[in-house]
């Protein structure tokens, strides 16, 4: 049986989120949207409806469904039942696009210099021999004056698979070795977290749940049961009244602003205290954006710019440079 | 790149919506943890002056819609994306500037080096009727072109550091706010720095003659700081939003329609609402700008300036390639 993938999950929540605002039963729904839908989306929604036909929860019925999301998503069911809002499903399906986005959007900056990297080689094994084989200079020797970047060239048009293939290596060793060292990745998966944690908190609080049982099911719905330990072993730390800035370690596991925001909600001191957990969720969203964003934003520049130089510098000395210096 | 220079007082400017001193030190101090970097310590030194009792806090208003950690992640996450929308603004024309100057550079060179080939080279063969042709002419016609475009880039690159570096000349503003897809951003993000600095005064209980001056002293445009302040005196001369706003130096903009409806009559509390909404407006106009620069200007300035490269490039090679034929034939 083949899982979701993650976008189908999220589009699969906001659909179930529209019919539980829109009063339908669920059931009923999914085997309508299997009817409608094709492939693996409207088979697996087939498949949860007759779960639910046959008397599964919803929460175990979507989780046996949703791959890595399963925790997350059975969470958000149990907060439906709890709570009678479709809101955290659609909180869950947000993160689940917003995570989506930024792997997409990393993975695409790894592409277009891959792409650069790509044509600039063939200029390399095929532009550049060209050249060299059609120029009306051979009478006058050429060649003599840059022996060396012509006997470079050719050694790489006989040697075309060498510099792939080492990049591959470096790319497989990048891949296994390298990036994991770097703790970006960790951290942008964290800040998704307590994004979550945030909108879901505030979805709980604004309902009127007790501040305890609210981050205790929030934070089991934005991370795994780890997770969810530690931060309500924080907050309970800021509730015995350790102050923002001198916190026992427990509690230091919050980010600072989220650990300022839960002090003044476990004290009961402040006003709307959802909105300012919705903000908190941008904040953190943003921030994980941020951990990536030079990725993003310039390194596709910056490689095509250093890789386009080194090109047009390879061509000037190949064709121009002994052409000045033999006729010079 | 966020500047030193306007970060301060957008910090003072959200003071005024924090419930008492310890909550903006504690958020200030939180939020440059989280930050890190040169905001970071900016959001530091703003805490410990605070602490040191110089500067006001703890003057929390009642109009004021927001909590404290509401109001201060709020103000973080749009002072970010201002910075990163000037950031974009600037890398994306740096390194245009650098494209076409270093293609420009690559050109004049290749084709200067290419022409004495022509002169010495078809005199040597006795043929002085080539060093008359068009191809030299020619040559002799880019290099010139070639010169031309390095005086301009540099030019531009002069006018860019003064934007970018201290309040420039109106005339200066208005250039940059006429280069296509720049312009429109640069002032979306000045439009959005007026539209959240008016926000945070009248949250904080001030009427608009005070927001427009306290938005008019923050603001890095010379234009629309000049209307700001002329604005707060016409104001508290007794002339209406509606006159005020029809000297709006910016027009066709969404801020002017704002300005339009603001003129009627509204409660206090409303028009901190429309305020705070017209600024997040503003913010996400800002952020689409910004990211227009970034996917449209940077390839197309990296194509153009591979072609002038090119270009030069192809001039230079088959003026050669042609005397090389030239003599090949003759001997």
């Amino acid at each position: 049986m083949t899982q979701l993938t993650s976008n189908n999950i999220a589009l699969l929540l906001d659909e179930v989120s529209a019919m539980v605002s829109a009063d339908r039963p669920i059931a009923t729904g999914l085997l309508e949207l299997g009817d409608r839908s094709l492939g693996r989306l409207g088979r697996t929604a087939k498949r949860i409806s007759l779960k639910l036909q046959s008397g599964t929860s919803p929460d175990a019925a979507f989780a046996s469904e949703s791959g890595k999301s399963a925790s997350e998503v059975a969470a958000a069911f149990r907060m439906l039942e709890t709570l009678g809002t479709a809101a955290p499903l659609r909180c869950i399906a947000r993160s689940i696009q917003s995570r989506n986005e930024a792997r997409s959007q990393f993975i695409i900056s790894l592409v277009y210099p891959a792409i650069t990297l790509l044509v600039a080689y063939l200029v390399l094994v095929l532009l550049i021999p060209w050249i060299l084989d059609s120029s009306p200079m051979e009478p006058f020797g050429f060649g003599n004056t840059n022996r060396y970047f012509v006997a470079a060239i050719q050694w790489l048009k006989a040697n075309v698979w060498l510099p792939p293939a080492i990049l591959a290596v470096i790319g497989v060793v990048w891949v296994c070795l390298v990036r994991p060292m770097f703790g970006w990745t960790g951290r942008a998966t964290m800040d998704h977290r307590w994004a979550l944690f945030c909108d879901l908190l505030a979805i709980e609080v604004e309902a009127g749940v007790e501040t305890k049982l609210a981050i205790a099911s929030a934070s089991e719905a934005a991370g795994d049961v780890p997770f969810s330990r530690r931060t309500v072993a924080a907050a309970e730390s800021l509730a015995v009244g350790e102050t923002v800035a001198e916190t026992s370690p427990s509690a230091r596991f919050l980010p600072p602003l989220l650990r300022w925001s839960l002090s003044r909600i476990v004290n009961g001191r402040g006003k709307d205290h959802s909105l300012e957990l919705r903000l908190l969720g941008d904040w953190y969203r943003d921030q994980a954006t941020s951990r990536y964003r030079f990725w993003i934003h310039w390194f596709p520049v910056l490689t095509t710019v250093i890789v386009m130089t080194v090109v047009v510098v390879i061509v000037a000395m190949v064709t121009l440079v002994p052409l000045y210096q033999m006729l010079g | 790149m966020q500047s030193s220079s306007n970060l301060e007082p957008s910090i003072e400017g959200v003071l005024p919506l924090i419930a008492s001193r310890d909550d903006a030190t504690t958020g200030l101090r939180a939020l440059a943890k989280e930050t890190g970097g040169r905001v970071g310590r900016r959001y530091r030194a703003v805490a410990d002056r605070l602490e040191r009792g110089e500067l006001p806090a703890g003057v929390s208003s009642a109009s004021a819609q927001m909590d404290s950690v509401a109001s201060l992640t709020r103000f973080a996450l749009l002072n970010r994306s201002r910075g990163e929308a000037r950031g974009h603004v600037i890398a994306v024309s740096l390194l245009s500037w650098i494209y076409l100057l270093g293609s420009f550079a690559v050109g004049t060179f290749l084709l200067h080096t290419a022409a004495p080939f022509a002169n010495t080279l078809v005199a040597a063969i006795g043929r002085r009727d080539f060093s008359n042709s068009e191809a030299e002419n020619a040559i002799h016609f880019y290099v010139g072109l070639y010169w031309l475009g390095i005086a301009l880039t540099v030019l531009l690159g002069t006018l860019f550091l003064i934007r970018t570096l201290a309040r420039p000349p109106v005339w200066i503003e208005w250039i940059w706010s006429n280069i296509p897809v720049i312009g429109p951003t640069l002032r979306a993000v000045e439009l959005a720095e007026m539209a959240e600095s008016i926000y945070q005064s009248l949250a904080a209980g001030q009427n608009y003659a005070l927001a427009f001056g306290s938005a008019g002293q923050s603001s890095r445009s010379r234009q629309l700081s000049r209307w700001l302040l002329r604005s707060q005196q016409r104001i508290e001369a007794g002339e209406s939003l509606h006159g005020v706003a029809r000297d709006l130096p910016v027009k066709g903009e969404f801020i002017s329609g704002v300005f339009g409806s603001l003129a009627s009559n509204h409660t206090a509390s409303s028009v901190v609402d429309m305020w705070r909404e017209t600024s997040l407006r503003m913010h996400s106009l800002m952020l689409r700008r910004s990211h227009r620069v970034k996917t449209v200007l940077a390839p197309v300035m990296v194509v153009v300036s591979m072609l002038i490269a090119c270009f030069a490039f192809v001039l230079s090679l088959g003026t050669l390639y042609r005397i090389l034929e030239l003599i090949a034939s003759l001997t």
